[in-house]
């Protein structure tokens, strides 16, 4: 019995590994696969659905132009669920089972942070849109090799939020931030020292940070209110910026809310009243001309257009590099240090330093006029 | 405390209390905890939330959907994974496996139809809130603790004074012999389990309007879960005082000591409060199945 099983087995591994050899025969004669790992199912779903059909357009029009170096350019989906331990998995299975030769991480820092060091291990290029800088370093501030950022870090975004603030007449803050989220914690100091830098105020006792889980946000804000701050600075996701903005408006709060690149539309919707007092920072200008049609043709039914964006211009940056230096994953990742695109969201040009895009890649600041987005001023200032 | 802090509280204690009377109201008759409660609170809500409140039907057809939807699934559930374990006098571990079991079905029908993302409930009122003594409360907060007060006192008179509550007490007090006095049993439990899905469904719609709705709504089962116990398993009247007390506490704590530690305190004063009284505040000393 033992004989016949071992038999079987041996059958199937051979069977296997010349299907395995089969694959990467056809992946050398003529196809590019990458794989694109985002949160499609989970709390940040919105997000990650928005970068995949991005990525997915951008392998469309690609293929239809001839693909990389005339090779046809496959994609598979993989969900991260939101969820590390499945982040993992999927990667593993992406770079191991599958062979991609590139891939498209998450937008959420703390799926990324989960993910950084199994990347040091495979040799795959991956970019990511998570915009904690922590994300492509390891503990001792080593930048992990295979990993990319395509949008301007929170240090970046944070400096911006402050700036716009100060220059719009807000002279005091408070914040209320989620203390175990990564992006919202990187996007506090950068605008705090901002802030301070330039005159503002912000009293200890008006930096507020909670739990995620926490649901009673009315108790945990009404201090900040009651304090009778010009603006509160919320670095939080969609779901607990909603809450946010009904705690604020039931007490009474008459100032501005400030809030990241997740106070972009469809927070709006989600709120379904007067968002006017409500400002956010996002990579893309609505109404400028080309991008407004690029909403309408492309992308007008994704749930968050910026990252639509963010995920055509990745690809097209990622095969930009692939058609100058091949699939070699060491050689992609070496020309990605230092690449430059310029397509829907500006030109992104990366660091080496840091392995996201140096200052200068346009962000926009916008308020809501009702619950209509009105962008105000376009960064870097052009003079 | 502040007396804005103690609104807080109270209303966040008020949705806890429609929670833990759910959960009291099975353990009173069949004397285990009915875990697959939080996916139907969630089930009720999602199902209100896409028949009614998204077509701008208002707040009170909203309610009356989600505690209907609650009422059909919790019987739905009675027959489906407690009836035959009921009859066969089955080992009390298989209601605990079966309301579980339940509760990932429910939970993952809600996952598959709505995804996992979350939905706003709209806003049913113009005005967002009131001044009262200083205190700023939101409009949906005084309806929702009025209509939470309103259904806990009509549960009580029908528990104390109509012939189903009198069979309903007869019942979690003995079956057999409730039984033997000529009472279905069988009915009795179907009515306990369609207020239970009531209680259930306007929870549900509670929460979705105060926070927001996700697949996940009804992990804040444990809350009322712990507010039962607090009150005394089994004691309706206890679960509302636990509630109430759970829902003050934690704003207190929130308020003074911030997110994070306020959770832990919270239940650090819940353990030592039943090291002290094991029974809970009603002083029910019931086992439970599972």
């Amino acid at each position: 019995m033992r004989k016949t099983i071992a038999i079987v087995m041996i059958a199937l591994m051979t069977l296997a590994s010349v299907f395995a050899n089969g694959s990467s025969e056809s992946a050398a004669g003529g196809t590019i696969t990458v794989g694109i790992l985002q949160d499609t199912t989970g709390a940040t779903a919105t997000l990650g659905k928005s970068v995949q059909k991005g990525v997915e357009d951008a392998i469309a029009d690609i293929n239809a132009k001839g693909g990389i170096n005339g090779k046809t350019v496959k994609y598979i989906e993989y969900d991260t669920a939101a969820n590390v331990d499945t982040a993992i998995s999927a990667y593993i299975r992406a770079v191991t089972v599958d062979q991609v030769d590139f891939l498209f991480g998450p937008p959420i820092a703390n799926i990324v942070s989960g993910l950084k060091a199994t990347t040091a291990s495979y040799g795959v290029p991956m970019i990511t849109f998570a915009v904690d800088p922590l994300c492509y370093m390891d503990n001792e501030g080593k930048i992990y090799e295979y990993l990319f950022c395509a949008q301007p870090s929170t240090v970046v975004q944070g400096q911006i939020m402050a700036e716009f603030a100060m220059q719009n007449g807000f002279k005091n803050f408070g914040v209320f931030y989620t203390q175990d989220n990564s992006y919202s914690l990187s996007l506090l100091d950068p605008f705090v020292s901002t802030v301070k830098a330039n005159g503002g105020t912000i009293e200890d006792k008006n930096v507020i940070g909670y739990n995620a889980s926490e649901t009673d946000i009315k108790t945990l804000i009404q201090p900040i209110i009651k304090a009778g701050v010009d603006a509160i600075y919320c670095p939080n996701y969609t779901a607990p910026l909603v809450l946010i903005k009904k705690a604020c408006d039931e007490l009474g709060f008459k100032g501005a809310i400030i809030t990241g690149l997740d106070g972009a539309p469809a927070f709006n919707s989600q709120v379904g009243a007067d968002c006017s007092n409500v400002y956010f920072i996002n990579n893309i200008d609505i109404y400028e001309e080309e991008t407004a049609k690029a909403i309408a043709e492309r992308c007008s039914d994704v749930g968050a257009p910026n990252k639509y964006f963010l995920g055509y211009d990745s690809m097209q940056m990622a095969a930009a590099v692939m058609a100058e230096v091949g699939t070699d994953g060491k050689a992609v990742a070496k020309a990605l240090e230092t690449a430059e695109y310029t397509g829907l969201t500006g030109t992104i040009k990366m660091d080496p330093a840091s392995h996201m895009p140096v200052l200068g890649t346009p962000m926009f600041m916008y308020k809501y006029d009702g619950t209509t987005p009105v962008m105000l001023q376009k960064y870097p200032v052009e003079k | 405390m502040s007396f804005q802090t103690l609104i807080n509280g109270i209303s966040t204690g008020t949705v806890y209390a429609l929670i833990a009377i759910g959960f009291a109201l099975v353990f009173n008759i069949l004397k285990f905890s009915n875990f697959s409660y939080g996916a139907t609170m969630t089930a009720s809500a999602f199902i209100a939330y896409f028949l009614v409140a998204s077509k701008g039907w208002g707040l009170f057809p909203t309610l009356v959907c989600s505690a209907t939807a609650g009422a059909l699934i919790s019987i739905i559930g009675e027959y489906v994974g407690f009836r035959r374990i009921l009859k066969n006098h089955s080992p009390s571990t298989y209601f605990f496996v079966s309301s579980i079991t339940l509760g990932t079905l429910y939970e993952g029908i809600v996952t598959l139809k709505a995804g996992t993302n979350f939905y706003v409930y709209p806003n049913f009122f113009k005005e967002s809130s009131v001044d009262i003594l200083g205190a700023v409360v939101s409009k949906e907060n005084i309806i929702m603790l009025v209509i939470s007060v309103a259904a806990l006192v009509v549960l009580a008179l029908i528990i104390q004074k109509t012939s189903i509550g009198r069979a309903i007490r007869a019942v979690s007090f003995d079956r057999d012999t409730a039984q033997l006095m000529g009472i279905n049993a069988t009915l009795i439990i179907q009515v306990v389990f369609v207020i239970s899905g009531i209680f259930g469904g306007l929870a549900g719609c509670f929460l979705g309007i105060k926070y927001t709705l996700t697949s996940t709504l009804g992990s804040l089962v444990v809350k009322g879960f712990i507010a039962s116990v607090i009150g005394g398993l089994g004691s309706l009247t206890g679960a509302v005082i636990g509630a109430m007390l759970l829902g003050i506490l934690e704003a207190f704590f929130l308020s003074t000591i911030g997110s994070g530690w306020a959770t832990i305190a919270s239940f650090a004063v819940m353990l030592v409060f039943l090291l002290v009284r094991p029974q809970g505040i009603a002083g029910s000393n019931v086992q439970e199945k599972a």
